[in-house]
């Protein structure tokens, strides 16, 4: 069967950049706006811009939560969450303390320090576990372009595949059986970024 | 206090658009044209860039005729030519974004949160906002808590009169009294992501960047500064980085007329060991 990627459509993903990265590399692909739209999906991507709060309120909105825990746990479909699509996979963020996030992870999201300018914006080194699915093929210490205020600073240790460092060290992607985040924006990552969507899609 | 950043400097390219064409500009006063918008853009995409920046300066910058066949310059080519088409803005936009695998952003004519918000969904990363902003900067604020500080860029145009650096608005075409020291204050406490600085006085000549300007902004300003105005050797590069370290420094000509520069000026920082994102 051929590889299909729903990218969840909502409100606060800035689909667009990540539609065109996808189409430069001939990746198959369909836009989710509702649970019925995953039936002929074998990837999800879950993109994020915005806040926390805002983006798993939409979700919920969309009532996408349920979809997207039904097609990941129970027909363990592939999922790559990027940025805030990546934070949302775990408990809560200092960002919302109100709300609660997806929750597969329990972990918080955390603020990064105030000494330092904040959002943590543009390229920044990325050491990667080089055992890890979604960095073959990419050198190790390859740039990759983040637009963050929060981040995952602690986390169990085998789901780590990579770290950076900006205000302290931070993870900036995790794997753990079907389940992917990355912090960074693989869409806005030139060709590293290319080579990390193109991992995924042939998972 | 000053606030630590990111370590690696970010290096722009800038691309002037004006009615159709890829311009060059000299002290803001003459534009030549260079190139085709979207071949530039495909181009530089090729050269894996940190970040790109596309400036609108159009007279009209909502619609603008617009060569799709890319072989000829809409100048000079009649509107009746079947080819040359209408573009909108927007459409414009996502053209351009269509192209970029790098954060791109885009100024020129945005004088509303809704007219950033659909250049945005249109594919730019970050907006630029530069007149609209000195006469209503009000404008910052809500750009800024609408879509976040990170995507909105204040352009600024400064040249040096009688001893103090003042700001220019209009494509550099009026003065407004007004010290740059003092508007970017106000951009800053309005919100603003990032300041693009470009000097008048040495845009398009080639010569090297403005360094007591820049060191004079760099003092006063504790959000990330890029630099633009001089650029004609690596070397400006490698200086103002080494001895001012602003956030990003772009520049526009020496992209467009230098085969291989922007490869040659990153080696060259390289060897420098100035910190910058590399290509691995």
């Amino acid at each position: 069967m051929k590889n299909k990627i729903g990218v969840v459509n909502y409100k606060f993903g800035n689909t667009k950049s990540l539609l065109d990265a996808l189409k430069s590399i001939d990746i198959k692909f369909k836009l989710i706006n509702n649970s019925k739209d995953f039936s002929d999906t074998t990837h999800i991507i879950l993109p994020g811009i915005g806040t926390f709060g805002q983006c798993i309120n939409e979700l919920r909105k969309k009532n996408m939560e349920q979809s997207l825990n039904h097609e990941i746990f129970k027909k363990r479909k592939f999922f790559l969450g990027i940025c805030v699509g990546f934070q949302l996979m775990f408990n809560s963020s200092d960002e919302n303390n109100s709300v609660k996030g997806l929750s597969w992870f329990p972990e918080k999201i955390e603020k990064m320090s105030k000494n330092y300018l904040l959002p943590h914006i543009g390229w920044n080194k990325v050491i990667s576990n080089q055992k890890s699915s979604l960095f073959k093929n990419i050198s190790q210490n390859s740039f990759f372009y983040f637009l963050h205020s929060y981040c995952l600073r602690k986390s169990k240790k085998k789901i780590i595949v990579s770290n950076c460092t900006y205000d302290k060290k931070f993870i900036s992607s995790i794997e753990f059986e079907n389940l992917h985040g990355v912090q960074f924006h693989p869409e806005k990552s030139q060709k590293s970024g290319l080579i990390l969507l193109k991992n995924f899609s042939n998972l | 206090m000053k606030l630590k950043s990111n370590k690696y400097t970010r290096i722009i390219p800038v691309l002037l658009f004006k009615d159709g064409r890829i311009v060059k500009s000299t002290n803001f006063d003459f534009h030549q044209s260079v190139g085709n918008p979207f071949v530039q853009v495909e181009r530089y995409n090729q050269w894996n860039l940190d970040e790109l920046i596309y400036l609108n300066i159009s007279d009209n910058k909502k619609d603008f005729y617009f060569n799709l066949d890319y072989s000829t310059t809409s100048s000079t080519a009649s509107k009746k030519n079947k080819k040359i088409q209408k573009i909108n803005v927007l459409h414009f936009v996502k053209k351009l974004s269509y192209f970029c695998r790098m954060p791109l952003t885009f100024g020129g004519g945005i004088q509303s949160v809704e007219m950033a918000r659909k250049i945005l969904k249109s594919g730019a990363d970050k907006i630029s906002l530069n007149t609209a902003a000195f006469k209503n900067p009000k404008l910052i604020r809500d750009c800024s808590i609408e879509f976040g500080s990170q995507s909105v860029v204040i352009s600024i145009d400064v040249k040096k009169i009688k001893g103090q650096y003042l700001v220019f608005i209009e494509n550099g075409s009026l003065n407004t009294k007004v010290k740059i020291n003092e508007w970017i204050k106000i951009v800053q406490e309005m919100g603003a992501g990032e300041v693009l600085i470009n000097s008048i006085d040495h845009d398009g000549i080639g010569k090297g960047f403005d360094f007591s300007l820049c060191s004079q902004i760099l003092k006063n300003s504790n959000i990330p500064i890029i630099i633009m105005g001089g650029a004609g050797h690596s070397s400006h590069f490698s200086k103002i980085i080494k001895e001012l370290n602003p956030s990003a420094v772009a520049a526009a000509n020496i992209f467009q007329f230098t085969e291989n520069s922007y490869y040659e000026i990153k080696q060259h920082l390289i060897k420098k060991k100035i910190k910058i994102r590399n290509y691995n």
